[in-house]
C-alpha cells in the first residue's frame, strides 16, 4: 500500500501517519508521554481533563530528526531513503529512530516547560485538572491533513471510547492542532459525540477576568503576539490571548497590520510543512519572521509547538535577539 | 468498476470548483504565494478540477501542487467574507483525501 | 516527464527561466477567466510569461510577432466579459504581475506605476498619501491599475462624478506589436490636446499595444458624507436619483442600488438583520466637510421624499463598512442558497441607459424580455444607479447542466445588447470587445467594426495581441 502512495503522498506524511497508527504517537519514540508530568502529582480523574498532545512533548525529537533529515537531504538522500533505510534496521531487530531521537534530540528544550507552566497557572486559577497519563492517545489530526481520512475516522472512534471509558467529560486542550480535532473534527465522526473541549487560552482568559487575576513581570518589554492559524482560524480564538496579554503588567503589547493578525494572521510555515516542504517553509518562515520583527518588539509570543519551533529556527537565522516565547510561560512567570 | 467513494469525493470537488468565481482575491492571502496562480487556492483547485473532468495533467505535479498548501485556511475567511464561500481550504483538503483513496483503489485493483 | 515545448524552451533563454512556465497546472490557472465554467483544453496556453521590465515584454512580443503565436494579456485576469481568455489554441499568457514599479513623482503631481501595480496597494499608497484613487472597483484585491486602465474603467458611478481614468493618465510606456517601446502623453498634468496616442492604450483592450507602465496623476481625498435609504420599489430609487439631477445638484461619488432579495445574504453574514427594503447607498463630496454633510441632508430628504422607508446619514464606522461591504463584495449574494445547493452566476448584464429610462429598463429586466432561459432562472438586480448603469445577475443552482448555463450566459449577453441598443448606450463599466462585439456590431454597424478591424490589422498586422477579442470568437 505504501508503494501506491509514495507516487502521491509526501514522504512525510506517510511517516507520520504509520507512526501514529503503530506506535501511537507524531515521531513514533517509545517513551512513555508522561514524563513531564511526574513530579506534579495530577490525578488520572478530574472535572477537567487535561491533553497534552506529542506536539510540546516530542519537539525536542523532532528538531533534532528535522536536522538529521536536512543533512541527509544535503548528501542526496531524500526523505523517502531515510525512511527506507529505519525499516531495513528495523527488520533486523535496531530501533533507528529512538536511537537516533534520542542522540539527536536538543538539550536546549523549551517546549516540554511549557507543559509543566500550563499546569501551574491551570492551578494558580483554582482548576486541578486531571491527567491520562500514559493513557493519553494521539489525537490523530496530521492524518486528517494528510488526507487520510479513514484513518482518522478510526482513530477518533478509538479514542473517544478510551475518553469515555476513563470517564472524561471536559478536556482542557494546550497544543492547537489537537484541541481542534478534539473540538471540531472529532465530532464529523463520532455520532452522540458528548465532550465539552475548550481550549486553554478559552478558561485562562476567562477565569483570570472572573476572579481579577493580576499578572506582573520585573522589567518592561514590548511583545507582538503571533496568531497560530489552528487557534485563529479553524478554532476562531484570537481575543483571548491578547486579553491575557494585556492583563500583565510590564507588557506593551505591538502588532503588525491589522491585514496580518488575528483571523487574517499569515502562516508562519511550521508544522507538516517543515518535513514535506523543507525550503518553502523556511521561505514562508522568514516572511513572517520579519513582519514580526517590523513591530520593534524584543519578544514574539505565541502558543503552538509547531510556531514556536518554526519561528525560533527562522531567529537563528534573521535575528537571534528576537526570542520566541511561550504565552503559558510567559503568564506562569508573570502570575501570582 | 469504479469507487463510490471516489464518485462522491469528485462530485463535491468539482461541485465547490463551480463555486469558485476565479475572482483571484484569494491569491494575495495564501502565505505560499509566490508569483504563480497555483501556489493559491483558486490555483490549486482549477488543477484538481481539470484532472478530474479532463484527465488533464501527472499525478506527481498534482501532488506536489495539492500538498505545498500550508492548510492554513486564510483564503477561505477571504473567500466567505469577499466571494462565494467556495470553502477552497476544505476542498484543497477533499483533493487530498480524493489522492489517498485513489491509491487505495487501484493498489486494490491490482490485488 | 513531457519534453518540454521548444517555444518554452526559447522563452526561457529570452527572458529568463524563473519567468516562464510551461508547466500544464499553471497553464490552467492562468487560462482561465471568471466568465465561463471550465476552460477548453483546446485553448490552454502553451506558455505563461512573467516578465520583469518592458524589455523583457517587448522581447516575448518580438519573438511572438516573428513566429505568429498569439499573446492574451493578463492583469489579473478577472474581466467579466470574456477577454481574458484565450480564443485560439498555442498562445502565449503575458501575466503583468512582475512589472511592480512605483515611483512617487509628487512635486510634479503624479506616480509612475507599473502595469501590475495591485489597485488595493494603490489606494492604500493613496489614501496615506493624503490622495485618493479615482476608482472602486469590487475586485481590486486582485486586479492591477494596468488592467483596469486598458480598459478604461473606474468601476460604480466614480467617473459620472469626478472623471474616467484616462482623465487621470498623463502618459503611458507602451509595447507595440512589432516589439518597439514607446511613450506617450505628457509630464505636465495638463493632458495634451489633438492627437493623444494615450487615448489608443488606454480603453485599448490590449488590441493595439501592451501597456507597461502609467503616469498616474494624483487628486486630493475628497471629504465625504454616507448616507442609506431603503425603499418599497425600485423605481422609487430610480426616481430619487433622477431627482438629483434635475435639482442640478453635484453627482455624488457613489450611488449604488442593491435589491432586497440580493442584499439578504450579504446582511445575514454581517449580523444586519432582514433589509427593510431595496437599499440605495450614496456618498456626497465635497472638498469642505461642511458641504459633505449638507448635500447629505439633501440626499436624505430626497430619499425620504420618494417613498423611502428609512433613509439616514451613516455615522457609525461599523455600520457603514458593513453596508458598503454588503453592496461592493457582490459575490456574496452567491452565498445566497437554493435549497441544499449552492449558487452559481450563470449570466450577468451590464445595461447603462439614459437617466430619463431608468424606469423602462427595471421593468425590462425582470418581465418586458422574452428570453425563457433567463425567465426561468433568480434574478438579482445591483449597481449603479446614480449613473444609469444597472447590473442584473442570473444565478442557477450549482448542479445546473453545463448546457442550461450556456443558454443562460448566451441570452444574458443578447439581453445586454438588446437593451444597449434600443436605449442607445454603450455600458460603462466593461469594455467593447470578447462577449460584447454581438452588441457593438448591432449598435455601430458593420461599417464601424469593420473600421476597428481595418485599425487593428494596420498596428498588428499577424493579430498577436488578444487575437479573437475584437472578431468577437467564440460568441457568435
Amino acid at each position: 500500500m505504501n508503494k501506491a502512495f509514495k507516487q502521491v503522498i509526501p514522504a512525510g506524511h506517510i511517516h507520520i501517519k504509520n507512526n501514529v497508527l503503530e506506535k501511537g504517537n507524531l515521531t513514533g519514540i517509545s517513551e512513555s508521554t508522561d514524563l513531564w508530568a511526574r513530579d506534579l502529582n495530577l490525578p488520572r480523574q478530574a472535572e477537567y481533563t487535561l491533553f497534552a498532545g506529542c506536539g510540546y512533548q516530542q519537539m525536542k525529537y523532532v528538531e533534532g530528526m528535522m536536522g538529521a533529515l536536512k543533512s541527509a537531504d544535503k548528501m542526496g538522500m531524500g526523505m523517502g531513503k531515510v525512511v527506507g533505510i529505519s525499516k531495513a534496521f528495523s527488520k533486523v531487530g535496531i530501533d533507528l529512530t529512538n536511537m537516533t531521537a534520542k542522540i539527536t534530540a536538543s538539550k536546549d528544550d523549551p517546549y516540554t516547560p511549557v507543559l509543566v507552566s500550563s499546569v501551574s497557572v491551570l492551578r494558580k486559577l483554582g482548576i486541578e485538572p486531571g491527567y491520562l497519563h500514559e493513557n493519553e492517545p494521539c489525537c490523530g489530526s496530521p492524518m486528517y491533513y494528510a488526507g487520510f481520512e479513514n484513518d482518522y475516522a478510526k482513530t477518533a472512534r478509538e479514542n473517544y471510547e478510551r475518553f469515555t471509558s476513563a470517564g472524561v467529560k471536559k478536556i482542557i486542550g494546550i497544543v492547537p492542532a489537537c484541541t481542534s480535532a478534539l473540538k471540531n473534527g472529532y465530532p464529523k465522526y463520532i455520532e452522540g459525540f458528548d465532550l465539552e473541549v475548550y481550549h486553554i487560552l478559552e478558561v485562562v482568559a476567562r477565569l483570570m477576568k472572573e476572579k481579577g487575576a493580576r499578572a506582573t513581570i520585573e522589567e518592561n518589554i514590548k511583545v507582538t503576539y503571533h496568531d497560530p492559524c489552528q487557534l485563529s482560524r479553524y478554532m476562531e480564538i484570537t481575543e483571548e490571548p491578547r486579553e491575557i496579554l494585556k492583563c500583565i503588567e510590564g507588557v506593551e503589547l505591538v502588532e503588525p497590520d491589522e491585514e496580518e493578525i488575528g483571523r487574517w494572521s499569515t502562516c508562519c510555515g511550521g508544522g507538516n510543512m517543515e518535513a514535506t516542504h523543507p525550503e518553502l517553509s523556511e521561505r514562508m518562515g522568514i516572511r513572517r519572521f520579519e513582519a514580526l520583527k517590523a513591530t520593534g518588539a524584543s519578544m514574539i509570543v505565541t502558543n503552538c509547538p509547531a510556531c514556536e519551533m518554526q519561528l525560533s529556527h527562522t531567529a537563528k537565522k534573521v535575528d537571534e535577539n528576537l526570542k520566541v516565547v511561550d504565552i503559558m510561560h510567559l503568564l506562569d512567570v508573570a502570575l501570582q | 468498476m469504479s469507487d463510490p467513494d471516489l464518485q462522491q469525493l469528485e462530485k463535491e470537488i468539482t461541485d465547490n470548483v463551480q463555486r469558485c468565481w476565479k475572482c483571484r482575491m484569494c491569491v494575495a492571502m495564501c502565505p505560499t504565494y509566490e508569483g504563480w496562480f497555483t501556489q493559491s487556492a483558486t490555483g490549486r483547485l482549477m488543477a484538481i478540477n481539470l484532472y478530474i473532468k479532463h484527465g488533464l495533467g501527472d499525478e506527481k505535479t498534482l501532488s506536489n501542487i495539492l500538498y505545498s498548501c500550508a492548510t492554513c485556511r486564510r483564503c477561505q475567511v477571504r473567500c466567505r467574507e469577499l466571494s462565494t464561500d467556495c470553502h477552497p481550504a476544505d476542498t484543497i483538503l477533499k483533493a487530498r483525501q480524493y489522492l489517498v483513496r485513489k491509491a487505495e483503489f487501484e493498489e486494490g485493483k491490482k490485488s | 516527464m513531457a519534453k518540454e515545448n521548444p517555444i518554452v524552451t526559447d522563452l526561457k533563454k529570452l527572458i529568463g527561466k524563473q519567468d516562464v512556465s510551461g508547466e500544464i497546472f499553471d497553464r490552467i490557472s492562468y487560462g482561465q477567466d471568471s466568465a465561463q465554467p471550465d476552460l477548453d483544453p483546446e485553448k490552454i496556453p502553451i506558455a505563461v510569461v512573467k516578465p520583469r521590465t518592458a524589455q523583457a515584454v517587448s522581447a516575448v512580443v518580438k519573438y511572438s510577432n516573428e513566429n505568429k503565436i498569439p499573446i492574451y494579456i493578463h492583469g489579473a485576469g478577472t474581466a467579466f466579459k470574456g477577454s481574458p481568455k484565450p480564443k485560439r489554441p498555442g498562445s502565449i499568457l503575458l501575466s503583468t504581475h512582475e512589472l511592480t514599479s512605483i515611483e512617487a513623482h509628487e512635486e510634479d503631481m503624479y506616480y509612475e506605476l507599473g502595469a501590475g501595480v495591485n489597485l488595493y496597494q494603490l489606494e492604500k499608497l493613496l489614501l496615506s498619501r493624503g490622495y485618493f484613487l479615482p476608482m472602486c472597483i469590487g475586485s481590486k484585491f486582485a486586479s492591477t491599475i494596468g488592467g483596469a486602465v486598458s480598459i478604461n474603467t473606474i468601476g460604480h458611478m466614480v467617473d459620472v462624478c469626478v472623471g474616467k481614468i484616462i482623465d487621470y493618465v498623463m502618459g503611458v510606456e507602451v509595447v507595440l506589436p512589432n516589439g518597439e517601446i514607446i511613450d506617450t502623453g505628457t509630464r505636465s498634468i495638463r493632458r495634451p490636446a489633438g492627437l493623444d496616442m494615450t487615448r489608443y492604450f488606454v480603453g485599448g483592450e490590449g488590441l493595439y499595444g501592451i501597456i507597461t507602465k502609467l503616469r498616474l496623476r494624483v487628486a486630493p481625498d475628497p471629504k465625504k458624507s454616507y448616507v442609506v435609504g431603503f425603499f418599497p420599489e425600485m423605481t422609487d430609487i430610480a426616481r430619487a436619483f433622477q431627482r438629483f439631477y434635475r435639482e442640478k445638484m453635484p453627482p455624488p461619488l457613489y450611488g449604488e442600488l442593491l435589491d432586497k432579495v440580493a442584499a439578504e445574504a450579504p446582511f445575514d453574514m454581517r449580523g444586519l438583520g432582514k433589509p427593510k427594503g431595496h437599499m440605495a447607498l450614496a456618498i456626497t463630496v465635497s472638498h469642505s466637510q461642511r458641504e459633505a454633510d449638507e448635500l447629505a441632508k439633501r440626499t436624505v430628504e430626497i430619499f425620504e421624499s420618494e417613498n423611502a422607508v428609512d433613509a439616514y446619514v451613516v455615522d457609525d464606522e461599523k455600520e457603514r463598512k458593513d453596508l458598503w461591504d454588503a453592496r461592493d463584495n457582490i459575490l456574496n449574494i452567491l452565498q445566497a442558497s437554493d435549497g441544499d445547493d449552492g449558487l452559481v452566476m450563470a449570466g450577468a448584464v451590464e445595461a447603462s441607459v439614459p437617466l430619463s429610462h431608468l424606469d423602462d429598463v427595471l421593468d425590462y429586466l425582470q418581465t418586458g424580455h422574452d428570453y425563457s432561459a433567463l425567465k426561468e432562472a433568480r434574478l438579482f438586480i445591483y449597481g449603479h444607479i446614480g449613473t444609469c448603469d444597472l447590473h442584473g445577475m442570473w444565478v442557477a443552482p450549482v448542479s445546473v447542466s453545463p448546457e442550461k448555463r450556456s443558454r443562460i450566459a448566451k441570452a444574458a449577453i443578447q439581453l445586454e445588447s438588446d437593451i444597449n441598443v434600443m436605449w442607445g448606450c454603450a455600458s460603462g463599466e466593461v469594455g467593447q470587445t470578447a462577449s460584447r462585439i454581438t452588441f457593438f456590431k448591432r449598435r455601430y454597424g458593420a461599417a464601424a467594426h469593420a473600421m476597428l478591424m481595418d485599425m487593428k490589422r494596420a498596428v498588428d498586422p499577424n493579430n498577436i495581441l488578444n487575437p479573437g477579442n475584437l472578431e468577437g470568437e467564440g460568441y457568435e
